[in-house]
């Protein structure tokens, strides 16, 4: 664990301790069974955005991709009789071959992360609304789907399940990032992309390759979301989710330059943020001041890393 | 051409002297310019002719010695203070806007204005007219930036000629120009010089210098060292003077001959044919025989740096094939496509090369990753190697942990050399390997280099440092304009033959 998981953590716990000294009611089992519910829900796609923002690059569009994936999902199961395995099937692939039209966009078309991604934003978010008329979407009398709804919005061993999934991603994107060749090319990439050509790394593919994890996870994200909320109306469906994937990537120590960050740190960001959302409701703070106080914390944090990363630098000098 | 209206001394400098952080890099320098007269400055790197004409320029402000103008005794604060004085110089670097037309940049801060507002009219006719003026043909509606590079010259020239310079100075204005370019750049002078003005030429083409200046100066280690008439000596003249007899400067152990290898009778490694890229370098062909280190050596702007730059598949060729053992090369992939077909590379600039944050080993293992572990990392691994390396290269600080931005250059070096030491190319290109490197870094660097070539692998080392190619190389080529003037095998070569090739 490095310095700054560290810090993030015992920032996660003093704000915690603050709640509870406020509301002691933040302990219960209800209220924390249903936040685990919701880190593993925001957890996943921000592992995603992490990568990409390691990189150097953004992806704006995960907040639509979940809309459009997200109506057609139930589309498959309400109206096409389609076998649930086969539907989420179709979501993860879906997922898949987005983020590859990223990166391709990106590497080959050599178009700006952000360009290509809000126009991802923009286009599949009206995609999403003429697919339905704009009109809300739900399972309706859809059979044969206990499964999958136990899978993902049910509980195993008392605990929920996109938690335990977001325990089991993070377990694998981890090994990838930390542990595997590619993970290193991921920094080396977001570091000094020109370095990485000349020490023979296919820039190109390690970078389309991160577009392609954001959105295979993205299509993982939609499942659990539209079984949270069993029904998708798709111009409000995953709305400014990007937002909070790019904030929990960045509280947890992701620098949009590129070449920084940790898993640990991307999981830490999103239990923070999911403490203050929690915050905000069980202190009984008006909840539209929901987005004011995240940004504050963030604002906050982010100067912090960079008075820290500042004297970081003086000691440097100072023992050179 | 030399009817020269040469006679009053405009500017007369004496007795200047300049320090950069107590560093002297002139001392005692006399120097004299006449109405109408091209003069030619000439000398090696760090010499101090670009020193001086900034001082002239009025871009360094603090010195010692006196400068008078027309007789009269001045002293420039800024660049524009030289301006106002008639005093214009085109830097290496032009300082056109590319996304302009020509009129604008030949008028820039002076457009013609109409009731406040641009007037574009008036803007293209008086332009045409100051091109014409000195027989530039170029359309003054197309963008500076879509002009070759001569042109662009000639533009950024009638700019400062329009802002009234009676003394014109031109810092390399040769070295990037195809040879109609050089002529025309040519006519332009002898215009200028029936017009009056005068012209100082600073320019590392001795045979151009020599052709169009009336006097010729040379530098050498902060001072002048001589003047004559041009037409009163030749190139090797100006070479001895500015070589110098003796050896001046440390690590200058070359001035004297050495004799080169024989052609190796080892298998050819890397055959280039016929390479082109638009501009830069024009049908280079070259061979490279295993274990040998093939030096290319030209004047800045001579096309070496970039014809290594195309070979590591940065750079993409117009026209051309290279094989490495027979075997094409696809180099349209960039450096990776090149690395796989066994050319590799170390830029001249070590930022391009290393990840600055990260500690040695990491930067030492990134190119084995895969051969070390096919998905997951041994760090472990990775470790033992990098160490191995740090030792017989001699790294200091000798820890693998060390981000290697905290190392000094010539330990940066080491490192990006280690990195091909770790699984070795068949070709390896070094550009500028020892540029701003103490003696004894340079040293190691030369024993790196010579045990990479005795493992069998070619070596191409490109400098416009004579110095580190006569230091390294078993054989040499010199390219000049973008072209190969002359190779050097199996024969007595010196600094001085170098130059003369060049």
């Amino acid at each position: 664990m490095g310095k700054k998981e560290l810090g993030l953590l015992v920032l996660v716990l003093v704000i915690g301790a603050i709640t509870t000294a406020l509301n002691p009611r933040f302990l219960s089992a209800v209220n924390l069974l249903n936040m685990a519910n919701l880190i593993g829900l925001f957890g996943v796609f921000s592992i995603g955005q992490g990568l990409v923002i390691i990189t150097g690059g953004i992806d704006l569009a995960v907040g639509s991709i979940f809309a459009l994936l997200g109506v057609v999902f139930i589309d498959l199961l309400a109206n096409h009789d389609v076998a649930w395995p086969l539907a989420l099937l179709f979501v993860l692939v879906g997922g898949l071959l987005i983020g590859a039209l990223h990166g391709l966009l990106v590497t080959r078309a050599k178009l700006q992360p952000f360009v290509v991604t809000l126009c991802g934003l923009l286009i599949y978010r009206g995609a999403a609304r003429y697919y339905t008329g704009d009109a809300t979407i739900g399972f309706g009398y859809a059979e044969g789907l206990e499964s999958l709804t136990w899978l993902a919005s049910g509980r195993s061993f008392g605990v929920p399940n996109p938690f335990l999934i977001l325990v089991v991603v993070s377990a694998v994107m981890a090994v990838v990032l930390h542990r595997s060749v590619f993970g290193r090319y991921l920094f080396a990439v977001g570091r000094n992309e020109e370095a990485a050509r000349y020490s023979g790394i296919r820039t190109g593919l390690v970078v389309a390759g991160a577009y392609i994890v954001s959105g295979g996870l993205a299509g993982l994200s939609t499942v659990l979301l539209v079984f949270y909320t069993n029904s998708v109306s798709p111009s409000a469906f995953g709305s400014f989710y990007e937002l909070y994937a790019i904030a929990a990537a960045v509280l947890g120590g992701c620098s949009l330059r590129g070449g920084e960050g940790s898993i640990l740190g991307i999981v830490l960001g999103t239990v923070l943020l999911q403490i203050l959302q929690n915050l905000v409701n069980i202190l009984g703070i008006p909840s539209s001041l929901n987005f004011a106080v995240m940004g504050g914390v963030i604002l906050l944090g982010a100067l912090a890393d960079q008075e820290l990363a500042r004297r970081a630098k003086v000691g440097v000098v100072a023992r050179a | 051409m030399r009817t020269s209206l040469a006679g009053e001394p405009l500017l007369e400098l004496s007795g200047i002297a300049k320090r950069f952080a107590g560093v002297l890099a002139l001392s005692g320098v006399d120097f004299t310019l006449r109405a109408g007269e091209v003069h030619g400055l000439v000398g090696e790197n760090g010499a101090g002719k670009s020193t001086l004409m900034k001082i002239i320029a009025g871009v360094h402000a603090e010195y010692e010695g006196e400068m008078r103008l027309d007789g009269r005794p001045v002293r420039f604060r800024n660049a524009r203070d030289a301006r106002d004085a008639g005093i214009g110089m085109v830097h290496q670097e032009l300082s056109t806007v590319p996304e302009l037309s020509v009129a604008e940049n030949v008028l820039l801060g002076a457009q013609p204005t109409r009731m406040g507002v641009v007037s574009w009219r008036r803007m293209r006719a008086q332009a045409r007219r100051q091109l014409d003026a000195f027989g530039i043909d170029v359309d003054p509606r197309a963008p500076v930036g879509s002009l070759p590079l001569g042109l662009q010259q000639m533009v950024e020239l009638a700019r400062v000629l329009l802002s009234g310079a009676r003394i014109i100075i031109l810092d390399e204005p040769t070295s990037a120009l195809s040879p109609p370019e050089v002529e025309r750049l040519f006519a332009l002078l002898a215009r200028l010089r029936e017009t009056g003005r005068s012209t100082v030429f600073i320019s590392h083409f001795l045979d151009d210098v020599l052709r169009v200046s009336d006097e010729v100066t040379v530098f050498r280690n902060g001072r002048r060292v001589e003047g004559a008439r041009a037409d009163a000596v030749d190139k090797a003249w100006l070479i001895e003077r500015m070589v110098g007899a003796g050896h001046e400067r440390l690590g200058e152990s070359h001035a004297g001959e050495m004799r080169l290898a024989d052609r190796p009778t080892a298998p050819v490694v890397m055959a280039a044919e016929r390479l082109s890229v638009p501009g830069l370098f024009e049908d280079v062909s070259l061979s490279v025989y295993a274990g040998e280190v093939l030096g290319i050596y030209g004047f800045m702007g001579s096309g070496q740096l970039e014809l290594a730059r195309a070979l590591a598949g940065k750079l993409p060729l117009d026209g051309g094939a290279v094989r490495v053992d027979g075997q094409a090369a696809r180099l349209r992939g960039g450096t990776p496509a090149a690395k796989r077909a066994g050319i590799a590379f170390v830029p001249e600039s070590r930022r391009a090369m290393l990840f600055a944050q990260e500690p040695v080993y990491r930067n030492i293992s990134i190119a084995i990753l895969e051969r070390i572990g096919r998905v997951l990392l041994r760090p472990r691994a990775e470790r033992r190697i990098a160490e191995g390396h740090v030792q017989s290269l001699g790294i200091r600080p000798a820890g693998v942990d060390r981000p290697v931005g905290q190392l000094s250059g010539g330990n940066q070096q080491k490192v990006a050399l280690a990195r091909w030491l770790t699984h070795l190319p068949r070709v390896l290109l070094l550009s500028e390997p020892t540029r701003g490197m103490d003696v004894g870094a340079k040293d190691d660097v030369v024993r790196i280099v010579r045990g990479l070539r005795d493992a069998g692998i070619g070596v191409v080392v490109v400098s416009s440092e004579p110095e580190t190619v006569l230091s390294l190389a078993d054989r040499i080529l010199v390219m000049r304009r973008g072209a190969i003037a002359r190779e050097f095998v199996g024969e007595p070569v010196s600094k001085d033959r170098l130059l003369a090739a060049a």
